[in-house]
This record gives C-alpha cells, structure tokens and sequence, in this order.
C-alpha cells in the first residue's frame, strides 16, 4: 500500500472557498474581428482609464497591413520592443511568409482574454489589420531586483545568492544545480486576480508520484484571489493548518532548496516570491542548515545536538523554572534552592506572573527589533538590555534567576535555524508554562505528551512528520541528532519516499594501503 | 477486501504496543509480588510467567492467522455466528475500558502520592486524559508510532538504575529455591496480571503490515517485557535486604533514593513523571481498542466519538470518585480474575473451537 494509504484524511478545506465569480477576468472568450478599428475600439472597452497602456500604431512595411501594438509601460523593457519589434516591423523589406519580428518567444492568440492576460502580464501584443489573430511577444522588463546573499539564512560556506522576486529567475537558479533532464518543472496559475505562476520543481524519476499527484491536487484545488507570498501558499496546502509546527519548509537559498530536490523532494516556486517551498518536510528538516553538509561531519554532529537541546531549553526551561519554583522544590539540590530562595524572597510576584512577563517582554523586544528599521533597532537591544538586565532586578520585580532563564531561552531559541520553528517554539513555550504553573513537573511533563502525541499525529503532504522518530527508520537516523559522514549517506532519506533510493556510491576515502 | 488498510502498523510498533501495555503495569510493583509470592527465587517464577504468557500470545497469533484482514471480532462473527461476534465486542470493550481505567487510576495515585499531594486527583486524572485523547484520536497507526517514541523516550530508565549497582548485594539471591519448587509454582498466577495486554494483538493482528512476522513480534514483545521484569527484580531482591523487601511498597521508586546526582536532588520525583510516557501505554491503546469495540458494534467507521463518549465519561466520573490505592489493587485482583479468563483460557478455547470447526467442516466436505 505504501503511502497512498496515509492519504485520505484530514485535507477539508471546501468551506473556505470564496463563492459567486469575481468579475475582473470572467468574460467570455471572445474571438477578434478582422477589422483592427473595431479591434481596438474593443481594446479600449477593455482597459478605459489605463494611462500606461500603450496602443502603437504602425504600418508594416514587408507586407503593407496596418497594425497596433499594444504593452503596458511600466511591465515592459522598452529598448527591445523599439529594436527588437518596432523597428524591423517599419524598416524590414523582404518576407519570407513570416512576421519581421526579432524576439525569440512568440506565440499566437485566438480570443480577448488570453490578450488581456497577456498584456496585463508584461507581453507586447500585435494585433493586425485583415487577421482574427494576435501575435504574443515576451517583452517583459518590470521592475526587478538582482540576486543578493540571503537575509535570514545566512551561511558561512554555502552559495551567496538568493532567489528573487521573478519565478524565471529563481527556476534558473535552481536549474544551474541541476543540470538533468529528469528535473521538471510542473506549473499551475493560482489565483484568480492574482494568475500567479506557481512551479513544482522535482526530479522525475527520483520523486514520489503519490505525493506530486497529492500536492498537485492541492495546490489545483486552490480557489482563491490573489496568492502575495510563499506563507500563503504553505498556509492553504498544508495539512492541519491547527498545528503550532510548520508543515512545510520555506527557504530563499537556491542550494538549500536543490538539496532538498535532489533528496526526493518537492519545492513550489511562487512568482513574486524570494521564497521557495519545499514538502514533505520532516521535524528534523527544520533542524538540518546548508551549512551542515560542508563542514567537518563531527562538528556539524556537535552543532545538530546543540540545536536539539536548544530546542529542548528553549520550549521547556521556563517551564521548569516555574514548576521547581512553585511546586516541586525537592527536585532542586538544596544549595541552588537557596540561592533562588535568596533572590527569590523579594519578588512580590508568582513565579507564573514573573515569568510570564519577562518572556513577554522578551518576545515584545525581539518582535520591534524585527519592524524597526536599523538604526533603532538597536536602540531597542540596549534599552532592553540595560531595562530588563539590571535596573527591573534592583527594583526587586523580578529576582536575578528569572533573568538567567530568560536570556538562556532567547539564546536557546536564536540557535534554531528556521524561522517558523522559532516561531512554533515560542508558542509551546507559553502553554508549557502555564501547564507547569497548575501542575507543576507534572504538568510539564503532560504538556510534553501532548505535544509529542501532537506530532506524531501530525502529517505533512500525507506523510508522517515525526519520521525517522516514528515511525521509525533508522536508515534515515544518519542525517537527523547525527550528520553521519557523506560517504555514508549513501540512500535518500526514506522519509522523503523516493522511488530511487540509491543516491552516491561508496566515496569513501581509501587509504594508500 | 482489506478493511484496515488505511492504518497500518509496523512490527517494531506492533512489537512496542504489547511490551508497553504490559511493562506499564509491572515495573514497579511486580518485585515485591514476587517476593511474596515466591521468596527470592521469584525471578524463576517470572521466567516461568512469561513462558506461559508467550504461548497464550502465540495461540492468538495462531487463531487469527484464520482471520488475517479482520478482528477477533470478524472472526468471532465468521465462525460462531453474528450474535456471538457482538457478545465478545460488549465483553472486551467492558474489559479493556476496565483495564484502561485500573491503569490510569493507577498511575493518578502514583503521581498524588510522590509528587503532586495537594492537587486534587480528578484533576490529576483528567490532565492525564487530555494525551489519551490527542493520541489516540489517530487510530492505532498513530498509537503504534506513540509506543515507539514513549519505549525511544524510556531508554534512560536501565541507565538510572544502573547508578544504584555499587548499592547491590547479589549474595540475597542465594540460595536457589531454598524451600523447593512449590512456592515457585503456585505463584506463577500471580504474575499473570502483569503481562496483561497481550490479548491486544487479536485486535492488532489486521493491522500488522507483516503479517509472517507477528508470531516473531510477539515473542520479542513478551522478550522485552520479561527482561525489563527481570531486570528490575533481581536489582530489586540484590539491592533490599529480605526484612526490607515485603515491608516497602513499590521498590522501584524507592531504589532510586540511593541515587544521588549533582544537578538533581530527588531523582524518583522526576523518574516518577517522566516514567508517565510509560505509564500512559497502559491506557492510551487500551482506551482506543474499548472505543474500537464500541464502533465495531455499533457500525461505526469512526472511533472518535466513542472514544470521546470513553474518555468524558471517565473525567466526569472521576470528578466524583477516585479510587483509593487500596481500591485499585482490588481492581487489579479482579482484573487478574476478568484477564485471565480472556486472554488466558479464551484464547485456548478458541482454538479448540477452530479446529473442530473445521474437522466437522472437512468430514462434511463443504468448501
């Protein structure tokens, strides 16, 4: 049966389809006349009040017929369609049965939607006196970024460069890895305002066909307006939109997202997005960098290890120092206990409240560093610094201890490499804490089962989200708490459920022997 | 046609499910039951358990290969009518919702005694229940992969007791069997409690995805238990003198007052706590087969309902009554008597009932 039997659950989401047809994009596909003056009386039906559409009017010299081209300003790159359209259309003499037109990507229409379409995405159209035909060309040059190193997930070894904004790009990016046949790009338009261009990026035969057929039938499922960014997206298709866990990954780094695609994975490319998503993930994917795989495997080991305490701390420690605290003082070696009960005894609070306030003030810091531009943002890390380190200790609110925990939290939680498990990480932190505070160790503890019942129910394109944990693979065990040596990763995670698992041969280093 | 296809489990779950639910029970009373029962010798009696226990298991195992897509249930219905079929679906969900019961008021008074005094036990009770429910809401495929983390998670316990060791005094071992084999013999019931949960694999069974291999899973299950019974009951009788080993309760727990950590003043609290991954086996699947049962009978596909219908019922009883320590281990003596007759001797008669089944069947010559 395989995975196909782990479909078939929980993926209802019919209730949240916008009813009743927006207007905008429903008309009727309604084929041109012959006649250009009443084709453009048309055109001008179709776009009043648009200043920046550009209706050229031009004779073609080759064959003599009036025409009009039609682009929108702004989408377009102005020097090709004057060197490249405009110009061997009114200077070119001989035909040859074809169009004098230099541009490499051109194709014909039939009816008005696919020209409005066209023409609102960047396309220069040409419409000609005596044809019910009109020419696309691909002339887009709106506005656009070059790629730059990516912010949020910065890499010491890894490649400088980031996706952008323009799903061209990015597929060009992620193609100069891959230089296979077998990686394919299937695409889907999501929106029905926004005709965003959304790819699944995969490698045929190494990738699940279950799972393409799965997160095809999601994302074709989609019903909705307008798609601005990768969240989005990753918010409608994933599968138990409750969950405090990220479903699925999203990355801006090119290599991540190839390495990813080479395991057996698939990656959605949104256009206009410098994000890039990539399912089924695993809780242990968002544990795994790019950095991982290019330094010493022992040291990368090392720093896995970190990151799992670290996300261990950074849901439990507060927890645990409220639970010790206020109920189970016998768990503590009694000379801690009186240095707590020192720096304790002052504090008029509950150590709930205390607690509760400095993970709230540290998490109202951090979010108006984010917001802040630069220059006050750090403002913000010194006020917070010099407000909660020292002077809320002297003023006897909080005792020295509950600072200690606070800032080991935000150090644990800062190791973390992916932004949405932070995020999840933050979340549990509360609700363990408030658990701790009725119950104690005991409560903690339930709140841990909970969370571990949480996420071994959870799924992620269908598939288990606990894998390698449970259920359990061993096979896969080599890249999760350890990065085994790369020699030794000789399969594809089976946790990914690739239809060709064998991935290197043996590259072990031989000796001179 | 595969009834149970969507949910399915692997052996080393399937493995974990029996170990666990049995494990859960015993690992921390079954020292001192057996010194009652058998003097120091009881780990012999143990042995002896368990190779009982293992070839009950293993007669089910063998009862179901007639049955291989269905339950007990399905086949029960098959061979000995429908009316039949639903008299064992009433009597094992009363007995697993039972069992379930016994365990998680079991472990409400571990906690209420060691760790959490003034906390009132229906609170303690119901906080417990909110697990069961996220877990065993998925159905037994998640069940299955739940016992795998909470045995993952549980690997530490050997380790702790370990630090106990220098304490020990393996010469209270000796000598074997000083009063013959008798006491060792007539105390071989008394264990049978312990291993309790097994007769869960009629129900596992159709959801095993190796169906060859299940009569091997259920002797590494009854394997795993027996080690971790032996384990903890030789290091019990080596580390209490035989004046102290009838007089303490629960020795596991206490054991670990020896233990003494840098960073941790009062180990057994912690253990205690942490061992609830563990505890929780014996309610968590159980609670889901008695809600299996109920959906069975009513034709339900979906568990859920019952399994809430379950665990509500049990929070609001428990608001009103708690039972005692002393209740529960009289609950557990009737549950000794309930599984016995169930997972014990039925299991047997069953097979008795088959075979004949089919020799009447095969004389007759019908297909």
């Amino acid at each position: 049966m395989g995975i196909l039997s782990l479909f078939g659950g929980k993926h209802k989401r019919n209730s949240q389809r916008p009813t009743g047809s927006p207007r905008g994009q429903a008309l009727p596909d309604e084929p041109f006349a012959t006649d250009l003056r009443s084709n453009l009386d048309k055109l001008s039906e179709l776009f009043p009040n648009t200043l920046d559409l550009n209706v050229r009017r031009l004779n073609i010299r080759a064959t003599g017929q009036d025409a009009a081209l039609v682009y929108i300003d702004g989408l377009t790159d102005k020097t090709e369609i004057n060197t490249s359209i405009i110009k061997p259309l009114l200077m070119q003499t001989g035909t040859n049965g074809e169009m004098p037109i230099e541009i490499g990507r051109m194709v014909r229409v039939y009816g008005w939607n696919d020209l409005t379409v066209a023409v609102l995405k960047g396309s220069s159209v040409l419409l000609v006196e005596g044809s019910d035909e009109a020419i696309v060309m691909r002339t887009g040059g709106w506005p656009q970024r070059n790629p730059t190193d990516p912010k949020m997930e910065t890499s010491l070894r890894g490649a400088q460069m980031g996706f952008v904004e323009t799903i061209e790009q990015n597929i060009a990016m992620i193609r100069r890895y891959l230089p296979n046949r077998e990686l394919k790009f299937k695409n889907f338009t999501v929106g029905r305002r926004g005709n965003t261009q959304v790819s699944i990026a995969y490698l045929e035969d190494v990738a699940n066909p279950d799972i393409l057929r799965e997160l095809e039938d999601r994302i074709g499922r989609l019903d909705v307006d307008v798609i601005i960014n990768t969240g989005e997206l990753a918010e409608l298709i994933e599968d138990n939109p409750y969950s405090p866990f990220p479903q699925l990954l999203i990355t801006e780094r090119p290599d991540a997202a190839v390495s990813q695609i080479a395991q057996g994975r698939f990656a959605v490319l949104v256009d206009r997005s410098p994000t890039v998503l990539i399912g089924p993930a695993s809780f242990v994917s968002f544990f795994q960098n790019i950095d991982d795989y290019s330094t010493r495997w022992s040291i990368a080991t090392f720093i896995r290890m970190l990151r799992f305490l670290a996300f261990f701390i950074s849901i439990s420690l507060p927890g645990f120092y409220i639970a010790v605290t206020s109920f189970n003082f016998e768990l503590v070696p009694i000379k801690l206990l009186i240095t707590i009960g020192t720096y304790r005894g002052t504090v008029p609070f509950a150590p709930f409240i205390e607690a509760a306030f400095m993970e709230l003030t540290l998490e109202m810091i951090r979010e108006a560093g984010v917001r802040l531009p630069s220059p006050i943002g750090q403002t913000v890390g010194i006020v917070g610094g010099i407000v909660i380190g020292q002077a809320i200790v002297q003023a006897g609110l909080i005792s020295n201890i509950m600072v200690v925990v606070v800032a080991f939290t935000a150090i644990s939680s800062f190791i973390l490499p992916n932004l949405d498990m932070v995020a999840a990480v933050r979340i549990i932190r509360f609700s363990l804490m408030a658990a701790a505070s009725m119950f104690g160790i005991f409560g903690l503890l339930v709140g841990l089962m909970i969370l571990v019942g949480h996420m071994i129910s959870l799924e992620t394109l269908g598939t288990p989200f606990s894998t390698p944990f449970s259920p359990m693979r061993f096979s896969d065990w080599r890249d999760t708490v350890v990065r085994s040596p790369l020699w030794k990763l000789t399969r594809r995670p089976v946790g990914a459920h690739p239809t060709q698992t064998r991935r290197q041969g043996d590259n072990r280093p031989k000796g001179d022997g | 046609m595969k009834k149970y296809a969507f949910n399915e489990i692997t052996t080393m779950q399937f493995i974990f499910i029996i170990s666990g639910i049995a494990i859960s029970y015993g690992f921390i009373e079954i020292p001192q039951v057996l010194y009652k029962g058998a003097g120091n010798s009881g780990w012999i009696t143990l042995i002896l358990g368990s190779l009982t226990t293992t070839a009950a298991n293993l007669v089910i195992v063998q009862v179901m290969k007639k049955m291989p897509d269905g339950t007990i249930l399905e086949l029960l219905s098959k061979y000995a009518g429908k009316w039949a079929g639903r008299a064992a679906a009433i009597v094992f969900s009363a007995y697993f919702l039972y069992f379930a019961y016994g365990g998680i008021v079991y472990s409400t008074r571990v906690i209420k005694a060691r760790i959490l005094q003034e906390t009132p036990a229906y609170l303690t009770l119901i906080m417990l229940l909110i697990p069961a429910y996220v877990v065993a809401r998925g159905g037994i495929r998640i069940v299955g992969r739940y016992a795998e983390v909470s045995m993952g998670l549980s690997l530490w316990i050997p380790f702790v007791f370990a630090v106990v060791w220098g304490h020990t005094h393996w010469l209270y071992l000796l000598p074997v069997l000083p009063e013959g084999w008798r006491p060792v013999l007539t105390a071989v019931p008394s264990t049978f409690f312990y291993f309790l949960g097994f007769g869960s694999t009629a129900f596992l069974y159709p959801f095993l995805k190796n169906k060859e291999k299940a009569a091997l899973g259920v002797c590494c299950a009854q394997l795993i238990t027996l080690s971790a019974y032996l384990f903890i009951t030789l290091l019990s009788f080596a580390f209490f003198s035989p004046g102290e080993l009838p007089k303490i309760n629960q020795l596991s727990i206490y054991m670990l007052k020896a233990v003494e950590l840098p960073f941790l003043e009062q180990v057994e609290g912690l253990f205690i706590v942490l061992y609830l991954f563990i505890f929780s086996m014996s309610w968590i699947p159980i609670y889901l087969l008695s809600s299996f049962c109920m959906s069975w009978l009513a034709g339900r596909a979906d568990h859920r309902f019952f399994l809430r219908i379950l665990l509500g019922g049990t929070a609001v009883f428990s608001y009103f009554y708690v039972p005692s320590f002393n209740v529960t281990y009289e609950m557990g003596d009737w549950l000794t008597k309930f599984g016995m007759a169930i997972e014990y001797a039925a299991p047997v008669l069953l097979m008795g009932y088959l075979l004949l089944y089919d020799a009447i069947r095969g004389r007759r010559g019908l297909p």
